[in-house]
């Protein structure tokens, strides 16, 4: 059955997810798989649809853009890869990176993209900026996959670099130390 | 997906909190080295350590550096040696001494515990030899760790090896002058003496124990003191019950952290993985001590009324967090008071808060006993030993481990200071009251019978 992806976008408020479900299940569109977040005051959400009815690509996108832009969110709908989004991953280890540092334009691009060179695959990543406490600090935590190939050390040593060109602390720990403190 | 909280509460364990694995110890069971030749006994022994600990330091910083926890001391722990080597004289036990002490600088590990004799009923000719040793191998070694039980629940005191190790004791220190009586930092006498301990001075392989296990220490009393300190300032009215329930739950998540590295240590090195010892052991450092949790807690300093029922509540939901985190937990797990290695404990027996009577009181609801305890240097042999058969007696009907980890300073008085160095600290002088008053008891010698306790067949 065909699937699709289908992300919305919008100033969070109740009700957002009742409108996006009521106009899929209009268009007898099923929700595999949905992630939300709220991000300060902003909604986003991705779904994975089955198309059950099998109705064509364009009307569903034109019907949910015009139903869900009334609502003031932005929806954008695409045809899901056939193998299902499987991308044949290489054999991985589960790691915790995290960044502490001034919050600056580009230190992001500079981690994530030394992440790239060594073709770990970020999983789960997460700013904070630590309000409170210290107000200009920026705190990353990027959940990653890093393939077997590349030792720990190699990582370390490219994050290092990045850290001391944008003068932040860093960590890279396995995953597991945090599911062994935290979870039973 | 981790939460935020979940990574955060982690990295502040091990960056603010000073959340460590203390030891990662590799038990080598020596009895298939023994022989009636010393020069054989000793070459298989070397031989057998250095290679079934070649990667043990290597291995434990890799799997250190994989999980951002840093493994503090690496340690090998071996059978007893008056037993594997009973047929020695001893003279080649000081020999066999210096052997162990090289094997553990090839392997590069910190200590190498096991210069050992269980003497609880009686001695064998190997325990006397290794008896008579001690004083010796301490002093001509640099990483050998020694210790010796002469209690237990089940056979009662064997008064006559009490008397023997206040003797020795004082050997030791005399042998170890120049450095304030160090040797005595690695002599431990027992009651009741796990056989699994990961940590020094007391680590040795028990004759029950596999061929080599790994076992491991984990500590962290800075840890629980910061979630005390959290719980009070969320919640000021929080009662002590509430407070043991945190306890017991930090020490849970700590001790996760052991188990969890402590079995992968194992498992690149093939050997079995034996147990997680969760012991809140401090080092001389502020934030890593066991007597800021007394602080934490609402009493003014370690020492002062309210501290064994302090102590207690502690021990126990230090035991009730490490049993729920793991199967596998053993050697001593509570929480550790020696006067030196913690820079808190040390100061509130400075300032005359902590005296010598009530830190025994304080020894039968903690794991270990009376620890890392700087005495005058005219302390008698006698004295020392009665100080030890106090602490014998509590383990022995308590039916728990206690120890006795004395130093007579040599040339010092109470008030005065030493310095031991490194994780072993620095303290004042303890007085004893009424020293030389014992003798007679002691000279008695003999069995104290094992209690009624024991009776339980």
């Amino acid at each position: 059955m065909q699937k699709f992806v289908l992300s919305v976008l919008g100033k969070d408020r109740p009700g957002i997810v009742a409108q996006v479900a009521s106009a899929l299940c209009s268009l007898g569109c099923n929700i595999e798989d949905c992630s939300q977040t709220i991000l300060q005051t902003e909604f986003a959400g991705i779904f994975i649809l089955s198309n059950r009815e099998g109705r064509p690509l364009d009307v569903i996108a034109e019907t949910l853009t015009d139903r869900l832009g009334a609502c003031g969110l932005t929806a954008d709908v695409k045809a899901m890869d056939e193998n299902g989004g499987k991308t044949g991953a290489k054999a991985a280890s589960p790691f915790v990176v995290t960044t502490m540092g001034p919050d600056q334009i580009g230190m992001i691009a500079a981690i994530s993209g030394a992440l790239a060179e060594l073709a770990v695959n970020i999983i789960n990543f997460k700013a904070i900026l630590r309000t409170d406490m210290e107000p200009e600090q920026l705190m990353t935590i990027f959940e990653v996959d890093v393939p077997v190939s590349v030792l720990q050390r190699n990582l370390k040593n490219r994050l290092s670099e990045v850290s001391l060109q944008y003068n932040l602390e860093f960590t890279v720990q396995h995953r597991a130390i945090f599911e062994a403190t935290n979870k039973i | 997906m981790l939460s935020n909280h979940e990574v955060l509460s982690t990295l502040e364990m091990i960056k603010s909190e000073n959340l460590d694995l203390r030891t990662v110890t590799l038990g080598v069971s020596l009895f298939d080295c023994a022989s009636d030749d010393p020069e054989r006994f000793k070459d298989n022994i070397y031989r057998k350590i250095v290679c079934l600990a070649a990667d043990l330091v290597d291995t434990c910083d890799e799997i250190g550096e994989k999980y951002g926890v840093p493994v503090v001391n690496k340690r090998i722990s071996v059978s007893p040696i008056a037993a594997v080597g009973a047929g020695l004289s001893s003279r080649h036990m000081v020999e066999v001494a210096k052997v162990l002490d090289r094997a553990a600088m090839e392997a590069k590990v910190d200590f190498v515990g096991g210069f050992s004799a269980l003497v609880e009923k009686g001695f064998s000719r190997g325990d006397m030899a290794l008896i008579e040793a001690i004083p010796e191998a301490l002093a001509v070694t640099a990483r050998l760790c020694s210790s010796v039980n002469v209690a237990s629940t089940r056979a009662g005191i064997n008064m006559d090896a009490v008397y023997r190790m206040g003797q020795t004791i004082k050997k030791t220190a005399e042998l170890t002058a120049m450095q304030d009586g160090l040797g005595c930092a690695k002599l431990v006498v027992f009651a009741n003496i796990p056989q699994d301990v990961p940590f020094m001075a007391g680590a040795y392989l028990g004759i029950g124990e596999p061929e080599a296990v790994i076992n491991v220490g984990v500590s962290g009393p800075g840890v629980v003191k910061k979630a005390i300190e959290r719980a009070r300032e969320a919640n000021p009215d929080i009662s002590l019950g509430e407070l043991a329930e945190i306890i017991k739950r930090t020490a849970c998540r700590v001790t996760r952290v052991g188990e969890l590295m402590g079995r992968e240590v194992a498992e690149k090195l093939k050997v079995r993985f034996g147990i997680v010892d969760l012991s809140l052991a401090p080092t001389p450092n502020v934030g890593d001590s066991v007597g800021e949790i007394f602080q934490s807690l609402g009493l003014e300093r370690i020492g002062v009324p309210g501290s064994t029922a302090v102590l207690a509540m502690v021990n126990d939901a230090v035991k009730k967090g490490g049993a729920f985190a793991s199967c596998n937990v053993g050697g001593l797990s509570g929480a550790f008071i020696p006067v030196s290695e913690d820079l808190n404990i040390a100061n509130a027996a400075a300032e005359g808060y902590l005296c010598l009577e009530k830190l025994e009181a304080m020894t039968s609801v903690c794991s270990v006993g009376l620890d890392m305890v700087a005495l005058p240097g005219d302390t008698t042999a006698e004295t020392l030993a009665a100080i030890i058969a106090d602490e014998m007696a509590i383990g022995m009907i308590n039916k728990k481990t206690t120890a006795a980890r004395l130093i007579p300073v040599p040339g010092k008085k109470a008030g005065e200071k030493v310095f031991f160095g490194g994780l072993l600290g620095e303290a004042i002088i303890m007085p004893v009251r009424s020293n030389d008053c014992s003798a007679d008891f002691i000279r008695r010698g003999g069995l104290i019978p094992a209690p009624i306790q024991s009776m339980t067949n």
